[in-house]
């Protein structure tokens, strides 16, 4: 008797665990097929930039914001300026000007260097150092 | 803002014929267009139009700053910057003291919030949305006027849940004790509302009417004295609060960095002022944006009130009236007209009056059938602030030239909805967002206005850490199938 009420327990679990990952598994891809967006802009880059203002920089990374509401921004950098060595540079791309503004503040906050913001057409590239 | 403009292109152009300019120009003269339009049928829009240019010029203080209400509380969990939240506070201190001057030369507009638990309640809801929508309402409108369609998903989706909410019915009413039922029942109510139906007028009726809503000065006994008004309602209720925040940002978020960037091991009375000066002025763009919000905000209710003295009116709807437009009035014959800077509430009235239009009737909902009225959007003159907000917005973004058309990817769109959402049902169980339920509030000597704030901090805790999971974990997830 009670071995039975126990396999019924488990085959309910099971159950429920199956319905709740395929539910998840389900959501995702809704994202994932419209997705315009790139979850995971930070693939390693080396390029080298002219900065005004900051010289010739040597870049490790370059995160795509363009199109992303806050706080995505600046949690991605958050993200990416826990990977990257010191003293290495990276650069954020975005189109957010309130994000924008924030960023030299953000710098501080997360201990590295602010080097410049640059204008372009219809986007900001900013530029950060992490400090040592 | 250290930015280094290099665009050779538009060098040669004259400033006033550069594109993005004559498209600020045309967007300015429309609105002065429609003003004189407006006047020439009959002066009284006057009333209206002191919205929209309030309206205009609060949409252009916030883009200049990119004032991001939203970020005051979210960023401090999110990333640990306090830059918005002081910009929000120096807003708050300015606009305690305009009001002050506002409410002792007896023009004041202001009417106190009800307090009790459903602001925090409201506020957490409210706080948590604005953290995926990326704007609060105020936010979300100047975003708009920048190009950014998500944020306009945003408004709507805050106007038709707003709307929804207030004039819900059926299994809704399940949501709101027996008592309260009792309790609205016992007001002596017009039938035609039906108080004891719906849930958003059995929550008003039987519970918010019975609670208080008062001025620090009131409790005192002390409203009708310059010395009440002047220390209880500016100095205890806003002054002294937003000192102490600013002091507890400096400590928290603040001192540490700038004492070792300034290299000072054992800083004095002095270092620690100049820290704190450093601190509001780290974004000068933010900190004169504040500064004159704090200043037009208190100066609105001044405008508005001098003209309601003028028209020997209480009301928009009695000018409305007068000027024979008596369609959408409440039967108080009122609508909404709060006569200083409100957001959420000319929204709902919006999407009120598209689900009217689509034959879905919520007149008999005190919030617009007994106190605000769904007047056509043409006279709905605090709605005319939030287009007036968009469109200085766009002034200025395009004269900055950082106006861009921005769509949603599905995502944010998403997010837009649902977060939008949540803002509009915490927004009308805290009765108002952060423009009419704190920065309103607390600057003209109502407390309830801090409660606000501190349940929309929570709120925005939770929504962070919900939001940084989400991340985490689509992240984690694409990674896990590129193979990475």
């Amino acid at each position: 008797m009670f071995s039975k009420e126990n396999s019924l327990w488990h085959a309910m679990c099971f159950k429920a665990g199956n319905v709740l990952r395929s539910t998840q598994m389900q959501v995702a891809d809704w994202f994932e097929h419209f997705r315009e967006m790139r979850t995971v802009p930070t693939d390693p880059i080396v390029r080298d930039v002219d900065v005004p203002g900051a010289g010739r920089l040597r870049l490790v990374r370059s995160v795509d914001c363009l199109g992303a509401m806050c706080p995505r921004p600046q949690l991605l950098t958050m993200k990416v300026l826990g990977e990257v060595e010191p003293g290495e540079v990276i650069e954020v791309v975005s189109d957010n000007p309130a994000a924008v503004e924030g960023f030299p503040a953000l710098a501080q906050a997360l201990n590295c260097t602010y080097l410049a913001t640059v204008r372009d057409a219809d986007h900001w590239r900013m530029y950060l150092r992490k400090s040592s | 803002m250290n930015m280094a403009t290099t665009s050779p292109a538009t060098v040669d152009t004259p400033w006033l014929f550069r594109k993005n300019n004559l498209q600020a120009m045309s967007v300015l003269m429309l609105v002065i267009a429609g003003s004189l339009w407006a006047l020439s049928m009959d002066t009284r829009w006057v009333y209206l139009l002191v919205y929209v240019w309030f309206g205009l010029a609060y949409g252009m203080l916030l883009q200049y700053g990119r004032f991001c209400m939203a970020s005051a509380v979210r960023d401090l969990f999110a990333v640990k910057v306090p830059r918005m939240a002081v910009g929000m506070m120096i807003a708050v201190a300015l606009y305690a003291v305009v009001a002050a001057i506002v409410t002792l030369a007896g023009f004041s507009t202001f009417h106190p919030n009800a307090m009790g638990w459903h602001i925090i309640i409201g506020a957490a809801i409210f706080g948590f949305g604005i953290v995926f929508t990326g704007g609060c309402a105020s936010g979300s409108l100047y975003k708009a006027g920048e190009g950014n369609m998500n944020s306009m998903l945003v408004v709507v989706a805050i106007s038709f849940s707003q709307a929804i909410v207030v004039s819900a019915s059926g299994w809704w009413d399940k949501l709101v004790p027996q008592s309260w039922v009792e309790a609205a029942a016992a007001q002596d109510m017009p039938a035609e509302l039906t108080v004891t139906e719906g849930w958003f007028d059995i929550f008003t009726a039987g519970h918010i009417w019975n609670l208080k809503g008062t001025t620090t000065a009131e409790i005192f006994g002390m409203a009708e004295s310059a010395a009440g008004i002047v220390w209880l309602n500016t100095f205890l209720t806003a002054i002294l609060p937003v000192a102490i925040i600013l002091v507890a940002l400096y400590a928290f978020y603040y001192r540490k960095g700038y004492l070792r960037r300034s290299g000072k091991a054992a800083p004095t009375l002095g270092d620690e002022l100049a820290g704190m000066w450093a601190m509001c002025t780290a974004s000068k763009n933010t900190a004169i944006a504040g500064i004159g919000l704090g200043i037009l905000a208190g100066l609105h209710m001044y405008v508005t009130g001098v003209l309601r003295e003028h028209y020997g009116i209480f009301n928009f709807g009695e000018l409305l009236v007068a000027m024979g437009y008596t369609n959408g009035l409440s039967i108080q014959e009122t609508v909404f007209d709060p006569g200083y800077w409100y957001i959420t509430t000319q929204e709902a009235q919006w999407g009120g009056w598209i689900m009217q239009k689509l034959g879905i009737d919520s007149m008999d909902s005190i919030f617009f059938g007994l106190d605000n009225g769904l007047p056509n959007p043409l006279l709905n003159a605090p709605g005319f602030m939030s287009i007036g907000i968009i469109l200085g917005a766009a002034v200025m973004a395009l004269s900055r030239r950082e106006f861009k058309w921005k769509l949603p990817s599905w995502e944010t769109a998403f997010f837009a909805i649902v977060g939008g959402t949540l803002m509009g049902i915490g927004a009308r169980l805290a009765m108002g967002c952060n423009i009419g339920a704190f920065f309103a509030t607390v600057t003209n000597g109502d407390p309830s206005g801090w409660v606000f704030l501190f349940g929309m901090t929570i709120g925005a805790y939770i929504g962070v850490k919900v939001f940084t999971w989400w991340m985490d974990w689509s992240t984690a997830r694409k990674a896990g199938e590129c193979g990475l």
